[in-house]
């Protein structure tokens, strides 16, 4: 009986000891905004939704015990529960950690190295995780050279992917830098704000205009107002706004997504920035990247007898070309056509016919845009018949 | 006797060999001249088709090396039409419609050969400013010849340095 009694109260022991040991780990954990300065707030979240109940109760306490870049209080500090088996942290980085931006980019681990746990660890903990996101992505893309540049992060990534296909549902970042956009000395200054104008599907589809009129932070909430529509100035002529896309444009999660397609405005449309072949377009994932926009003259040898034939695949949509050809003292003008969505435009050219009996050896040719950008100048030599 | 027997049989067969000939002379059929490619390519003939061809890009194997001009510039209202004499002999011709000048709208024309060549070259028309035909202008090879159908094809070619850099394939049916 005694024996007995020992086995069980050992069962029991071993028992307890296994609930104690209880390893957790989420499912997925992210971080929003997708691309942010370590001044700034963000957010991490961590889906706990396969772990069973029994293990990790809903709403029970969990704590963050971070050990890189620093231990800041050396105490583990509570997150807050979202619902949905979701419990999350929101901290600015800078005051977190009680380090400048450059410090914690300098730490040699390059990463936020930490677990999750119960108050007293035991009763239920998670390995490391790790967020690889000490990367000054802001700094980098002030010294790229470029204008814009989008991030996007996935539920299950916690790493901002520079130039990738975004889902409607991803978190994503655009970055505008006014330094490098004509007219937008005010946004460098930031005497003016900057905004995004922009809609779903190339504009047809789930439009959110910058509606320059509609001004007061009590309209925030409204979309196509000034305010929700505005970029966040980081300072030294660098925007960036964060948001997800089916939210912000007003849609639904199934609805059909090829793509945001948008430009950047100056306050009260003062000026405006797009892509030199047309708006900026992120394309959705899975959506194939179209080749680059291709230009070509046919035949590649012509007379002054022949038609000569300018081509552009791949336009961008809403991209409407026209050329000019000038010989001698005269230029004739028309413009490129094709059938919607103009992704193939082309033009003949009777040369035979509008440069007949002059003596000329060459053709100038220059093509441009409705916006006027240039998309190709330069001579075509004509060559002798036999 | 006997040999006057043999003397006979010979005289009979000899004469039994006359009932196997005829009695007219060898009939030939009369003489019919060969149908010539004047024959052929003489009249009236519109555009079903025209094709602007890059030579240079489809020897370097690039694309496109064709493009249709069809229906550009006028060219559907092409025709020409290639006059002969009595004798069917190539004289005059002359271009129809609004389609861009590629050759000269009017002149005079021969052929290179009368018939086609065993060779594969294709025969051509040769194109002149003068009556004379002292003075060549142009030339169109004759690429597909009427048959049953009546469609032809014709190709300019324009040269520079003696290579060739551009084609012009001109699809025609006779009016």
């Amino acid at each position: 009986m005694k024996k007995m009694i020992l086995c069980i109260i050992g069962l029991i022991m071993l028992s307890m000891s296994a609930l104690r040991a209880a390893d957790i780990n989420p499912d997925k954990y992210w971080v929003v905004p997708a691309v942010y300065a370590m001044d700034e707030e963000i957010t991490w979240y961590f889906d706990f939704g396969s772990t069973q109940e029994a293990v990790l109760p809903n709403g029970s306490p969990l704590f963050l015990w971070i050990w890189a870049p620093s231990n800041p209080t050396g105490n583990p500090v509570p997150m807050n529960y979202e619902g949905n088996r979701i419990w999350s942290i929101t901290l600015t980085p800078t005051l977190f950690f009680g380090m400048t931006s450059a410090d914690i980019y300098a730490h040699s681990d390059h990463a936020f190295n930490f677990l999750l746990r119960s108050a007293n660890f035991d009763d239920y903990h998670t390995g490391t995780l790790v967020i690889k996101t000490i990367t000054d992505y802001v700094g980098d893309f002030a010294t790229s050279g470029k204008i814009m540049s989008y991030y996007s992060t996935e539920n299950n990534n916690t790493q901002a992917i520079p130039g990738k296909n975004v889902y409607p549902t991803s978190n994503v970042s655009v970055l505008f830098n006014a330094n490098l956009a004509p007219g937008f000395a005010d946004a460098v200054s930031g005497a003016k704000g900057v905004h995004m104008h922009g809609g779903y599907n190339n504009f047809a589809d789930h439009i959110i205009e910058y509606h320059a009129w509609e001004t007061g932070a009590a309209l925030c909430s409204q979309p196509q107002s000034a305010c929700y529509t505005e970029f966040k100035h980081l300072g030294n002529g660098i925007y960036k706004k964060d948001f997800v896309p089916y939210l912000y444009f007003g849609a639904l999660e199934e609805d059909e997504f090829n793509n945001f397609e948008f430009l950047f405005v100056q306050d009260d449309w003062t000026a405006t920035n797009a892509d030199a072949t047309g708006n900026y377009v992120i394309l959705a994932a899975g959506v194939p990247v179209p080749p680059p926009p291709s230009l070509y003259f046919f035949p590649v040898k012509i007379s002054l007898k022949d038609i000569l034939v300018i081509t552009r695949e791949y336009n961008n949509r809403g991209q409407f070309l026209s050329y000019s050809v000038t010989g001698g003292t005269k230029t004739i003008t028309g413009d490129l056509s094709g059938a919607a969505p103009m992704a193939m435009q082309r033009a003949f050219v009777n040369i035979a016919e509008e440069f007949k009996g002059m003596n000329i050896s060459k053709l100038t040719v220059v093509i441009k845009d409705q916006n006027n950008n240039e998309i190709y100048s330069g001579d075509i030599p004509l060559v002798t018949v036999d | 006797m006997k040999k006057t027997k043999y003397l006979f049989g010979s005289l009979m067969l000899l004469l039994s060999l006359f009932l196997f000939t005829g009695c007219n002379d060898t009939d030939d059929g009369s003489y019919v001249s060969p149908i010539t490619i004047s024959e052929k390519t003489n009249g009236d003939w519109h555009l079903l088709s025209v094709t602007q061809i890059d030579e240079t890009a489809k020897k370097a194997g690039l694309s496109p090396s064709e493009i249709s001009l069809t229906d550009q510039f006028g060219f559907t209202t092409f025709g020409i039409t290639l006059n002969v004499d009595n004798e069917g002999n190539p004289t005059s011709y002359a271009v129809s419609g609004s389609a861009p000048e590629l050759f000269n709208e009017q002149g005079y024309w021969a052929l290179d050969t009368d018939f086609p060549q065993t060779n594969g070259t294709p025969p051509a028309i040769l194109l002149y400013e003068d009556a004379a035909k002292a003075h060549k202008n142009g030339k169109l090879s004759i690429t597909s010849m009427p048959g049953a159908a009546p469609e032809m094809e014709l190709k300019l070619t324009r040269t520079s340095n003696d290579v060739p850099f551009v084609s012009y394939q001109f699809k025609l049916t006779k009016n």
